[in-house]
């Protein structure tokens, strides 16, 4: 049965729709994943000459088995967050005759190669290997190493306990938090009695026993729970429906024409987990320039790296959430296609939002004047460069946006609806200016560089309903094509 | 009041549909019957711009639809849950729909309000968002917001299917209403052979992408039409 379910996977992998479209971003991902494997590996054969080094009084080992109880958590963490019950078309084997046993035994052991689970191995297996090189005894090595894998995998089942209600989370969050300050104000060292726990499954091979217990307390614990819940209306497969309240937004009403759309659109931000990211992230993006500003290798006051800073923090939200614009809306395009309203005031809406962005995030970014009138002068040309130049860019290369997006994804690590277009936006976004102030800059002087920017998003900002009037011609032609791509799941 | 002209449809050398010449007056209701395949849903996204013809144009009040805008002021449709706006409650998207068609709060809840036995007190005031209601519901609230603002022509794809048996009725009662005073122009598609001979004063067949039947509904229609689909 196993192989049948098996066979079912392998199709839906290779027919699905964007598969081939979007092969350019899976040989990117790849090239990701082989090298988190690479650091991992290095990291792995490394560790044990770094700790050796590090604290030379203590057996390299057990120094690594300290570290270990935080990657644990860490790993928790992460999983928390990122690590979801691998899905399978479950709805329609429901009722098909498999037992439902098989279908939860599949979900589960499939979920154990996830790459939480295999990456760990690239770290585990070259240090047990130096270990060896380092005369360890070799039978305490192999069941340490087995020992360390195993207890990947209870992280794995625990995790999706976890995942069952917030409150494991914050009893987790807390427990991390009381260890941390616990050990940071010397009260009590917790790390390092968990560490020799760690270390004893090394001096005690048949210690192995405990990690593989726990791996089955896990495994059976999850497997009850979904057999409990494997029901469309409960657990697993249902989503909970929410009361929720309406909201009106009427001080938008000043935008006049536009301003439907922009209450739409805040409420597509604010109601959707993946455009709600964006903002998060622009916000969070802020404080990216402490990085910036403040260390000197970037340059003393009005560097070109400044002035990458300056256009990426005002410019975050436009980037982040313009980079998709007509995708947002791909669930319901054909409606706004049909409706009574042009393609003008849409994407004027549209430009208005990402506008206000960044007067929002210039403001914001006010505070950097502190570090010197250069770097805040930075910050505000990059907002009108942003607004002059990028709105503009950013909105031509969005009509090349076809992909659908499902806006209650999240948007860690989510490719989707990237295309060719999210590549070439870094072009006008970043190189240019960058470009053009550290020539000038070199060349003439700060403030005619800055000046130059400056003009750049003036005349950018002067020309904009020209230019605007242009992307509408521009966007009423691919309009077809969108309609056509949004359809696509 | 649409008028189309040698419209053809091709998908990589598949015809999918080859419309020579076919008009719609003014106040009419017809109703498009087919079986899958024969076209109904390529006719309405031609019609609504959402696709080009391969060659032809449609003409809605006599403005060619893919050239100009402003039919859109005049026409409005519900043809599948891609008209929907998920993230909304149905009260937020018909005060949506009916800002883009220059109707305020008050026109919006007037014409929401005559509705309420339709609605079967299972979407007004209910805080959930469209996403979070079935099917059914979605479709009712699709079908509601189209009849938003007072448009002359009205575009509905399949609205008996996945609609209860009470739901059915109430909406043919609804469509007959509208088209009672030959004001609005009424298309409406269905698989439903019964329903859609109550509610069109004419009946077109497709098949394969051609009209094969564009009958006046009389008594005999509903006869003629199992028919000829039972063959």
């Amino acid at each position: 049965m196993f192989k049948r379910i098996l066979k079912l996977e392998w199709k839906s992998f290779f027919r699905s729709a964007n598969f081939t479209k979007g092969i350019a971003i899976k040989i990117l991902l790849a090239f990701f994943a082989v090298y988190l494997m690479v650091c991992f590996a290095a990291l792995g054969a490394g560790a044990y000459y770094f700790s050796a080094n590090a604290v030379p009084t203590v057996d390299p080992l057990l120094t690594v088995c300290r570290c270990i109880v935080i990657w644990f958590l860490a790993d928790l963490l992460i999983r928390f967050f990122a690590q979801k019950l691998p899905a399978l078309n479950s709805k329609a084997l429901m009722v098909i005759p498999i037992k439902k046993k098989t279908i939860i035994h599949y979900l589960l052991l499939k979920s154990s190669i996830s790459a939480f689970n295999v990456i760990p191995l690239f770290f585990l297996f070259p240090f047990g290997v130096a270990l060896l090189i380092k005369g360890y005894a070799v039978t305490n090595v192999l069941f340490w190493v087995l020992s360390m894998v195993v207890l990947v995998q209870v992280n794995n089942f625990i995790n999706f306990i976890i995942n069952k209600s917030n409150l494991f989370f914050y009893g987790i969050v807390s427990l991390l938090a009381i260890c941390v300050l616990v050990e940071y104000f010397g009260v009590y060292d917790v790390i390092s009695p968990i560490g020799d726990l760690y270390f004893s499954l090394y001096k005690q091979p048949f210690f192995v026993l405990i990690p593989l217990g726990l791996l089955v307390l896990f495994y059976v614990t999850n497997f009850k729970n979904f057999l409990q819940c494997f029901y469309l209306d409960d657990g697993v497969l249902s989503k909970k429906v929410k009361v929720v309240a309406s909201s009106e937004f009427l001080w938008l009403n000043k935008f006049g024409d536009v301003a439907s759309f922009l209450k739409n659109d805040i409420k597509l931000i604010w109601r959707n987990k993946r455009p709600r990211m964006t903002v998060i992230m622009s916000l969070a993006m802020l404080l990216y320039g402490l990085l910036f500003f403040t260390n000197s290798i970037y340059g003393e006051g009005g560097s070109v790296m400044h002035v990458f800073a300056a256009v990426f923090i005002t410019g975050m939200f436009m980037m982040n959430f313009g980079q998709f614009v007509p995708a947002w809306d791909s669930a319901y395009f054909n409606l706004l296609m049909s409706q009574n309203i042009s393609m003008k005031q849409y994407l004027n809406s549209k430009r208005i939002l990402l506008l206000l962005s960044i007067g929002v995030l210039t403001l914001l970014s006010l505070p950097y004047f502190y570090f010197g009138w250069k770097i805040g002068m930075l910050i505000l040309v990059g907002g009108v460069y942003n607004a002059g130049v990028n709105v503009p860019a950013l909105l031509y290369l969005c009509s090349f946006n076809k992909k659908r997006i499902d806006l209650e994804k999240s948007a860690m690590m989510n490719y989707q609806g990237m295309g060719i277009a999210q590549w070439l936006m870094i072009i006008p976004m970043i190189l240019i200016p960058m470009g053009v102030f550290g020539l000038i800059n070199y060349v003439v002087s700060f403030n005619v560089a800055t000046g130059v920017l400056f003009c750049l998003g003036g005349v950018g900002l002067a020309f904009q309903n020209y230019i605007f009037s242009n992307l509408v011609v521009v966007f009423k032609k691919r309009k077809y094509e969108m309609v056509i791509g949004f359809q696509q799941k | 009041m649409i008028v189309s002209e040698n419209i053809t449809k091709i998908y990589n050398n598949n015809t999918v549909l080859e419309i020579e010449k076919f008009e719609i007056k003014k106040g009419q209701s017809i109703g498009l019957v087919g079986n899958n395949g024969a076209g109904k849903t390529t006719f309405f996204s031609l019609l609504l711009d959402l696709i080009r013809p391969t060659t032809g144009t449609i003409k809605n009040n006599g403005i060619i639809v893919s050239e100009s805008d402003s039919w859109k002021n005049f026409t409005s449709s519900f043809i599948d849950e891609s008209f929907l706006i998920g993230y909304l409650t149905p009260e937020e998207y018909f005060y949506f729909i009916g800002e883009l068609r220059g109707q305020n709060k008050a026109d919006v809840e007037a014409l929401v309000s005559q509705f309420s036995d339709f609605f079967h007190d299972e979407i007004i005031g209910k805080k959930k968002y469209l996403r979070d209601l079935s099917k059914g519901n979605q479709k009712k609230v699709g079908i509601v917001a189209a009849l938003i603002g007072n448009p002359e022509v009205v575009i509905l794809d399949e609205p008996f299917a996945n609609l209860d048996p009470t739901t059915q009725i109430r909406l043919k009662e609804i469509i007959k209403e509208l088209t009672q005073n030959k004001a609005v122009t009424v298309l409406v598609s269905s698989h439903d052979l019964s329903h859609v001979t109550d509610v069109s004063d004419r009946i077109v067949v497709l098949e394969k992408g051609r009209i094969v039947k564009d009958l006046e509904t009389n008594a005999a229609t509903l006869t003629d039409l199992e028919m000829y689909f039972s063959n």
